[in-house]
C-alpha cells in the first residue's frame, strides 16, 4: 500500500489541479473514483488471498515461486493503470485493463481447462509477459520517479512522528476533508458560525452527531461562511434549520489550493494605539481626521474622538423628533454640516434641551457623546483608514485648539503625527539628501545619504570624529537635515511648489519665506528638498495666473492673490477675498490698455506706481482697472492677501510726474536723429498711443475648421488671448474657441489663417469711392477744425493695421502717414475729399460740380487739405471714366490686382518703415504705377514753407512725414535737374543748418533703409557744392512763372509721367497751362502736380 | 561683499552714431547699461572705476550696428552667507523686518530675532522693541546672511541678528 501513494497521489492531485473550478458532481465523482480505488485495492488482497487457496488447493502448493509471480503481477498491472492513467490517455487505460483482464481470464480459463496445458500455456506467457513486464518496470520506475519529482510535495505525507513538521507538509492535500464555501446573510456571518458551532455541540452525542469538522468566516469575505467537511452533504445537513444560511444558493468546494490562503491571516502591522490619527472612511464624516482614544480587546472597536459635524439648520421635520431622523440623514447627505465644536447652547437653542442631556462632563446628543467640544464616538476598525492619514498641520492644529478656540500654550504637539509622518519620510530619502540621526546609538550624527536599502540608510557621516565614515541607520530614525538660509521646495501637500528661504528649523519642521509671497510657511522637513530653483509652479493653474484679472461672474471681477493646489484666493473689486477653482472663472480680462483717471485727473496706467491720497494712503503698482474705477493695486510690504488691494482709481495719485518721463537707460532707437524724426512725431505719439485698437479680427467672418464645431460659420464677438469667442450662424450659439481653429471667410468664399493679415478693402476700393463724399463732404470744415483729414484717414482706413490689428504697425501708419500707407488705403474719404474742390472737373466735363459752389476753392486755403485729397483723386476719375487719359492712367481693373499682389508684402515691412525713415521704401512703390505719383501732389500742396507756419502744427506734421517725394527715386525721373528745397530739418538733421536750402538733384541713392539725395546748390554762396539730403527732408518747388520748365508728376492726357513741360499760361491760382517744349498744344495741370528743372 | 572685478559688456551701437564722438557715447552707454544692475554670478555692479577696452566695433552685416565687446573694472558687491553687514530698516512687519543693505534687500525673520524684541503692533510706525532697543523703519542695524537666493537679476537675503554684537547700532 504505502510504496503505491507516490503514484496514487499524484493522480489524485492532478486531478484535483487540473480543474480546480469542478463542479460538485464531478468532483463526487473524482472523490468516489478515490474510494474506488482503496476498495479496489482490498479486492485485489481479497481476490490475491483467494486465488492462492484457489492455488494451493488446486495445485498443492506447487508454485511459491508463481504466487510470488502473482502478486508480482498484481503490483505491475496496478503500477501500469496508474502510469497509464497519470498519462491521461483513457482509450490506453482501458485497453490496458482490458488486458488485465484478459491475462487473468486466460490465468483463469487455464485453471479450468486442460490443466497441463494451461499452466504450460500460462508459465510460456507469464515468462513472456514477465520480460515484457521488466521492460516495461523500467520505464515505469523512471516515469514513477519524474513523477516524484515532480509532485514531491504531496508525496510525503505527515507521519506523526517527526518531531518538526516542516509548514508545508501541514498543507491540506485530497486526503484531508474539504472546505465549502457556504453562502450567509451578509453581516451575520459570525452568528451563523456561533450557531454552527452550538448545533454541532448539541448534537455531539445524539444518534446523528454533525459531521462537520469546523467552520469560520472571514470579515474581509462578507456573505460567506466555510465548513470543513467530507462532503457536500455533510454540509448541508449541518446547515439545515439555521436562518440566514442559504444552502440553495450553493456549497461550492473550495479548491484544496485556496483553502490554505483562506485560512492565512495577512500580516497586519497597522497597530493602533491610543493617540494614533486616523480617518474616517464612512458615513458622515468621511475624511475627517480623528483621534483614536481606546481599543476595545477584541481589537475591532476603537473609540475615537474627532470634530463633530452638527447640523445646525436642519429641516424642521427631521430636527426633533427622533422618528423621522432617518430619513432626514438621507436628505442631508447632499450637504454635510462643517466641522464644528460641539457648543452646548447653539445645539440647544436649535434642537432644544430635551435633546441634549449632560452627564459629568459629557453631553449626550443624538446617541453621541461629547466631550469638550469633540464627538467620541466607537467606530469599526473596517471603517477607518490607517495608513496614509497624513494630517496636515491645519488640521492638527485645528484640534489641538479646542473648542474655546484658545491656543494652548503646548497645543501644536507634532510628536504624535511626527511618528505618523515618520513612515512616510522613509519613502522620501533619496540618495544626496542631507540627513540627521535623532535617534538611536548615532543620534545627532549628520550625514549625505549614500545609498538606500530598504529601511536600512547608509549615510556618509560628516562631523569631527566620524568624518566622511559610513554609517547604517535605521531610515526611521533620520530625517532631513535643513538649517536657515538654506533654499528649499515644497514637494508635497498643500504648499507643493513653493519655494523659499529657511529661517527656522525645529526638530522637523522647518519654517521658511516663500519666494513669492513673502509669507512664512511651516512644513514638515520631509516635504523638503534643497533647491535652486524659485518656485514658479503655483504661480499658474490652468490658464490663469498670479495677479491677472479675471471675471468672476457678470458684475464681479477680481485679482488673484494666491494660487493653490488647483484653487485661486481672489479678492474682487468690493474687497472680499473669494475662493475659487479654476473653472468658476468665466474669463480674464485685459487690462493692458485700460486707463483711469487719479484724483487729480491726470492719466494712469497698469503698472504705474501710486499712492493713496486717502484713506491708509497705501503705496502700490497698479494691477489692473477695472471700468476705469477700480485700481487692484499690489504692494509687498502688505501682508494681506498677498499684498493686493482694491481701491478707487479717483483716490490714488501717480507717485512719479508723468508726463513727458523720459526712462531712464539709453535707448538707441530713439536716441537716433534718424528715427526720431523730430518734435512732429513726439507730438504725435502721445496723440496716437491714446487708444489701441481693439482686437482686428472682432467681427470677422470666420469659418471653424477643427473640432467638434469644424465646418460651422460663425462671427467673432471678442477674443482673450488666443480665444475668441464666436457667434455660430446656426444654433443661435456663442460658443469660446481656439483662434487656430478658425480661418478668416472671405466674401469670395476662400479661407485664409486669423492669422494672415486681410483688409476688406482691397479689391473694393475702386467701387466704393463713388459713394464716400458723405464720408468728408467739407474738407474745409475739417481744416478750419485744426485737423487735416489726412490725419484722420491716416488712422482709421489703414489697410496695414486692419492687417495684424497689433500695435507697432498701427501706431506707425497713423503715425507717420507716409504716402504709401496712404496709397495703400485707397480709402473713399480722400477720393471724397479729392473729388469736391478738383477743378478738372470743373473746367469741364461735370457741370454739376461748378454748382457745388459749397465747396470754395480749395487753391486759396493754401492748399493743405484738399491738395491732399487731390492727390486720391485719379481713383475717382477711374470711377467716373470718361476721363479717357486719367482712366487710362489707372487702367480700371487692374488696378485691383496691382494691390492685391503687392498686398501680402506690406504688413511685413510696415514694421520696417516705423523704425526708419519712411522714405526707405522698397520697390514696389517706386515702381512706375500711378499710385506712387499719386502721392507725390500731396507733398506739393503743402511745400510752401509758409504754408506749414500756419498755426495748425498737427497738420504740418502730418505734412511732413507724408511729403517724402519718393518718386525720386523712379528712374524716370532720374538725371533731371528737379528743383527741390530742404525742409523739415530744423532740430534734426544738421541741426536745421541747411534748412530752406535750394538745389537741384543730381543723382539719388538708395540704401536698405534709407534714400539719399545728391542736392547741387544753387543758393548764392553754395553754387558748386553739393550735399547729401535724406529723402524726407526734400520738397519739390513747383514752377512758378510762366516759362519755367517743369516735370509732370503724373500722366496727363498725351502727356506721360515725367514729361518736360514749359508753363504757357496761369489759367488760375495754381493751374497751369502748358505745353511740352516740342509740342505747341497746351493743356493744364495743376501746379503741385509740377517739379520745376533747373536751367542753368 | 565688496569686490573689484573685471568684465565685459557688449554694446551695439546704431549706425547713426559712428563719428566722433562715438567714444564718448559710448562710454556713457556702459555707464548706463551696467552700473545699477545685479548679475547673479557676480552680484550687484556698484560702480564702472574704469573702462579697460572700449573694443574694437565690428559691424554686424544685416543690420549694420556694430557690436563693441567693452572690458571694464567695477565694482561689484556680492553678499555671502555668513556675512556681516549694516543696512537700514525698510519695512517692518510681525514676520520680521526688512533691511536694506546697499542694492540689497535682507529679511530678518522674527525667529531670528532675539526674543527679547517683541513685535509691536500698536506702534507707528511697526516696531520691534525691547527693553532698551527698538528696531522701526530707518533704524540702523548690523546684520548676519544666513541665506541667499540669487536669480539671474536679483539677490535676495535673509538674516539674523539673534547673534552677538548684532543687532541695532547707534
Amino acid at each position: 500500500m504505502d510504496e503505491e501513494y507516490p503514484m496514487s497521489d499524484p493522480i489524485q492531485a492532478e486531478n484535483e489541479e487540473e480543474g480546480p473550478e469542478e463542479t460538485q458532481p464531478e468532483r463526487k465523482t473524482g472523490k468516489s473514483r478515490g474510494s474506488i480505488y482503496d476498495a479496489l485495492d482490498d479486492e485485489e488482497d481479497d481476490e490475491g488471498e483467494d486465488d492462492d487457496d484457489d492455488e494451493e488447493d488446486e495445485e498443492d502448493g506447487r508454485h511459491g515461486r508463481k504466487r510470488a509471480k502473482h502478486r508480482h503481477k498484481r503490483a505491475a498491472v496496478n503500477r501500469f493503470l496508474d502510469v497509464e492513467a497519470e498519462v491521461d490517455t483513457e482509450e490506453e487505460e482501458e485497453e490496458e485493463e482490458e488486458e488485465v483482464g484478459g491475462d487473468e481470464f486466460i490465468a483463469d480459463a487455464g485453471i479450468e481447462g486442460d490443466e497441463d496445458d494451461a499452466n504450460r500455456r500460462a508459465a510460456v506467457n507469464a515468462r513472456l509477459d514477465r520480460r515484457e513486464r521488466e521492460l516495461n518496470d523500467q520505464d515505469l520506475a523512471k516515469i514513477a520517479q519524474n513523477l516524484h519529482e515532480r509532485y514531491g510535495r504531496a508525496a510525503v505525507r505527515y507521519t506523526g512522528d517527526m518531531n518538526e513538521v516542516p509548514q508545508r507538509l501541514l498543507m491540506p492535500s485530497v486526503h484531508d476533508a474539504s472546505l465549502w464555501q457556504v453562502r450567509v446573510k451578509p453581516g451575520r456571518e459570525r452568528d451563523i458560525v456561533f450557531s454552527l458551532m452550538r448545533k454541532a455541540i448539541d448534537l455531539e452525542y445524539t444518534a446523528q452527531p454533525l459531521s462537520v469538522l469546523s467552520a469560520f468566516q472571514r470579515d474581509s469575505l462578507a456573505g460567506m461562511i466555510y465548513v470543513e467537511a467530507r462532503s457536500a452533504q455533510q454540509v448541508n445537513q449541518a446547515c439545515k434549520g439555521l436562518v440566514g444560511v442559504y444552502p440553495s444558493r450553493g456549497i461550492t468546494l473550495v479548491p484544496i489550493e485556496e483553502m490554505a490562503s483562506l485560512l492565512q491571516i495577512k500580516k497586519q502591522d497597522l497597530t493602533v494605539t491610543p493617540g494614533t490619527w486616523v480617518r474616517i472612511k464612512r458615513g458622515k464624516y468621511q475624511g475627517d481626521l480623528s483621534q483614536v482614544m481606546d481599543i476595545t480587546e477584541n481589537g475591532e472597536d476603537v473609540g475615537l474622538k474627532f470634530i463633530p459635524r452638527i447640523d445646525l439648520n436642519p429641516r424642521d421635520d427631521a430636527s426633533v423628533d427622533g422618528r423621522k431622523r432617518k430619513k432626514a440623514t438621507s436628505g442631508v447627505s447632499t450637504m454635510r454640516p462643517p466641522q464644528r465644536f460641539f457648543n452646548y447652547e447653539e445645539v440647544v437653542k436649535v434642537y432644544g434641551r430635551k435633546q441634549v442631556s449632560k452627564r459629568n462632563q459629557v453631553y449626550v446628543f443624538q446617541n453621541d457623546t461629547y466631550k469638550d467640544g469633540f464627538i467620541e464616538k466607537d467606530f469599526k476598525l473596517s471603517a477607518l483608514q490607517l495608513d496614509d492619514v497624513n494630517p496636515t498641520l491645519d488640521e492638527i492644529t485645528r484640534f489641538t485648539r479646542g473648542q474655546d478656540g484658545a491656543e494652548h500654550e503646548n497645543a501644536v504637539d507634532l510628536s504624535i503625527i511626527a511618528e505618523a509622518s515618520r513612515k512616510a519620510a522613509i519613502t522620501v530619502l533619496q540618495p544626496g539628501d542631507h540627513v540627521e540621526v535623532f535617534e538611536g546609538e548615532q543620534a545627532g550624527v549628520h550625514g549625505v545619504v549614500d545609498s538606500i536599502n530598504q529601511d536600512v540608510v547608509t549615510i556618509t557621516a560628516v562631523g569631527v570624529d566620524i568624518d566622511g565614515q559610513k554609517v547604517d541607520v535605521p531610515a526611521r530614525s533620520v530625517r532631513k537635515r535643513f538649517k536657515a538660509g538654506d533654499h528649499v521646495k515644497v514637494m508635497t501637500g498643500q504648499n507643493a511648489d513653493e519655494t523659499g528661504l529657511v529661517v527656522c528649523v525645529s526638530d522637523n519642521v522647518v519654517t521658511f519665506l516663500s519666494d513669492m509671497s513673502m509669507q512664512e510657511v511651516s512644513v514638515f522637513s520631509k516635504d523638503l528638498r534643497e533647491a535652486a530653483e524659485v518656485g514658479s509652479g503655483t504661480n499658474i493653474v490652468g490658464n490663469y495666473e498670479l495677479h491677472d484679472l479675471v471675471q468672476l461672474d457678470l458684475q464681479t471681477v477680481g485679482v488673484i492673490f494666491k494660487t493653490e493646489r488647483d484653487t485661486f484666493r481672489v479678492l474682487d473689486q468690493n474687497g472680499q477675498v473669494r475662493h475659487v477653482q479654476p473653472h468658476q472663472i468665466s474669463m480674464r480680462r485685459d487690462s493692458n490698455r485700460a486707463i483711469a483717471t487719479d484724483s487729480e485727473g491726470h492719466e494712469l496706467r497698469v503698472n504705474d506706481n501710486v499712492r493713496e491720497v486717502d484713506g491708509e494712503c497705501r503705496k502700490g503698482r497698479v494691477l489692473h482697472y477695472y471700468q476705469s474705477f477700480f485700481a487692484f493695486l499690489h504692494n509687498r510690504d502688505i501682508s494681506e492677501h498677498g499684498g493686493v488691494f482694491v481701491t478707487r482709481a479717483r483716490s490714488l495719485a501717480s507717485l512719479a510726474p508723468k508726463g513727458n518721463l523720459i526712462k531712464p537707460g539709453t535707448d538707441l532707437g530713439k536716441m537716433n536723429p534718424h528715427a526720431a524724426g523730430g518734435a512732429p512725431m513726439g507730438g504725435m505719439v502721445g496723440s496716437a498711443m491714446g487708444r489701441g485698437p481693439r482686437d482686428r479680427d472682432i467681427g470677422a467672418l470666420v469659418a471653424i475648421v477643427k473640432g467638434p464645431q469644424k465646418g460651422y460659420l460663425g462671427v467673432i464677438k471678442d477674443t482673450n488671448g488666443n480665444l475668441a469667442r464666436v457667434e455660430l450662424h446656426t444654433g443661435n450659439k456663442v460658443i469660446t474657441i481656439d483662434k487656430e481653429k478658425l480661418y478668416r471667410k472671405l466674401p469670395d468664399g476662400s479661407l485664409i489663417p486669423l492669422s494672415q493679415p486681410y483688409n476688406p478693402k482691397w479689391g473694393q476700393g475702386g467701387f466704393r469711392t463713388p459713394g464716400a463724399p458723405a464720408r468728408t463732404p467739407n474738407p474745409f470744415a475739417q481744416a478750419n477744425g485744426g485737423r487735416t483729414p489726412g490725419w484722420t484717414s491716416g488712422r482709421t482706413p489703414n489697410p496695414y493695421a486692419s492687417g495684424d490689428g497689433k500695435t507697432p504697425a498701427w501706431n506707425a501708419s497713423s503715425r507717420t502717414p507716409n504716402p504709401f500707407a496712404a496709397e495703400g488705403t485707397k480709402t473713399p474719404a480722400w477720393n471724397a475729399a479729392s473729388r469736391t474742390p478738383n477743378p478738372y472737373q470743373e473746367s469741364g466735363k461735370t457741370p454739376a460740380w461748378n454748382a457745388s459752389s459749397r465747396t470754395p476753392n480749395p487753391y486759396q486755403d493754401g492748399g493743405k487739405t484738399p491738395a491732399w485729397g487731390a492727390s486720391r483723386t485719379p481713383n475717382s476719375y477711374a470711377s467716373d471714366n470718361d476721363r479717357s487719359g486719367w482712366g487710362g492712367g489707372w487702367g480700371g481693373g487692374p488696378s485691383e490686382t496691382t494691390w492685391g499682389n503687392s498686398s501680402p508684402e506690406r504688413p511685413a515691412e510696415t514694421s520696417d518703415w516705423t523704425a526708419q525713415t519712411p522714405a526707405a521704401i522698397p520697390t514696389p512703390y517706386s515702381a512706375p504705377t500711378p499710385y506712387t505719383s499719386a502721392a507725390t501732389p500731396r507733398t506739393m500742396g503743402s511745400g510752401g514753407a509758409g504754408e506749414r507756419s500756419a498755426p495748425t502744427p498737427g497738420v504740418s506734421a502730418g505734412d511732413e512725414d507724408d511729403s517724402t517725394p519718393a518718386w525720386l527715386l523712379d528712374p524716370l525721373f532720374q538725371g533731371k535737374k528737379l528743383l527741390m528745397e530742404i525742409t523739415g530739418t530744423l532740430g534734426s538733421w544738421h541741426g536745421g543748418e541747411l534748412d530752406g536750402a535750394k538745389g537741384f538733384v543730381s543723382n539719388a541713392f538708395r540704401t536698405l533703409s534709407d534714400a539719399l539725395i545728391t542736392i547741387e546748390h544753387i543758393d548764392p554762396g553754395r553754387v558748386g557744392t553739393s550735399v547729401e539730403v535724406p529723402i524726407m527732408y526734400l520738397t519739390p518747388i513747383p514752377p512758378d512763372q510762366v516759362g519755367d520748365h517743369a516735370v509732370l508728376l503724373e500722366g496727363l492726357g498725351s502727356a506721360s509721367r515725367a514729361t518736360e513741360v514749359i508753363l504757357r499760361q496761369l489759367v488760375t491760382s495754381r493751374v497751369w497751362e502748358v505745353s511740352k517744349p516740342s509740342d505747341p498744344k497746351t493743356f493744364t495741370c495743376l501746379e503741385d502736380k509740377m517739379v520745376k528743372l533747373y536751367i542753368s | 561683499m565688496f569686490f573689484i572685478k573685471e568684465l565685459t559688456h557688449t554694446i551695439l551701437l546704431h549706425p547713426s552714431y559712428f563719428g566722433p564722438r562715438m567714444l564718448q557715447f559710448l562710454e556713457s552707454k556702459l555707464y548706463a547699461d551696467v552700473e545699477g544692475t545685479c548679475s547673479g554670478a557676480f552680484g550687484y555692479i556698484i560702480a564702472v572705476v574704469s573702462i579697460l577696452d572700449i573694443g574694437k566695433g565690428m559691424v554686424i552685416s544685416g543690420s549694420g550696428q556694430a557690436e563693441f565687446v567693452t572690458r571694464y573694472r567695477a565694482i561689484v558687491f556680492k553678499p555671502f552667507k555668513g556675512e556681516v553687514v549694516d543696512g537700514v530698516v525698510n519695512n517692518v512687519n510681525k514676520m520680521g523686518f526688512f533691511a536694506d543693505v546697499g542694492p540689497l534687500q535682507v529679511f530678518v525673520s522674527h525667529q531670528l530675532i532675539h526674543p527679547d524684541m517683541k513685535f509691536d503692533p500698536n506702534s507707528n510706525p511697526p516696531s520691534f522693541a525691547s527693553e532698551d532697543q527698538i528696531i522701526e523703519k530707518n533704524t540702523r542695524v548690523r546684520l548676519k546672511i544666513v541665506g541667499t537666493r540669487v536669480d539671474a537679476t536679483e539677490i535676495f537675503a535673509i538674516g539674523t541678528i539673534k547673534e552677538d554684537h548684532l543687532g541695532v547700532i547707534d
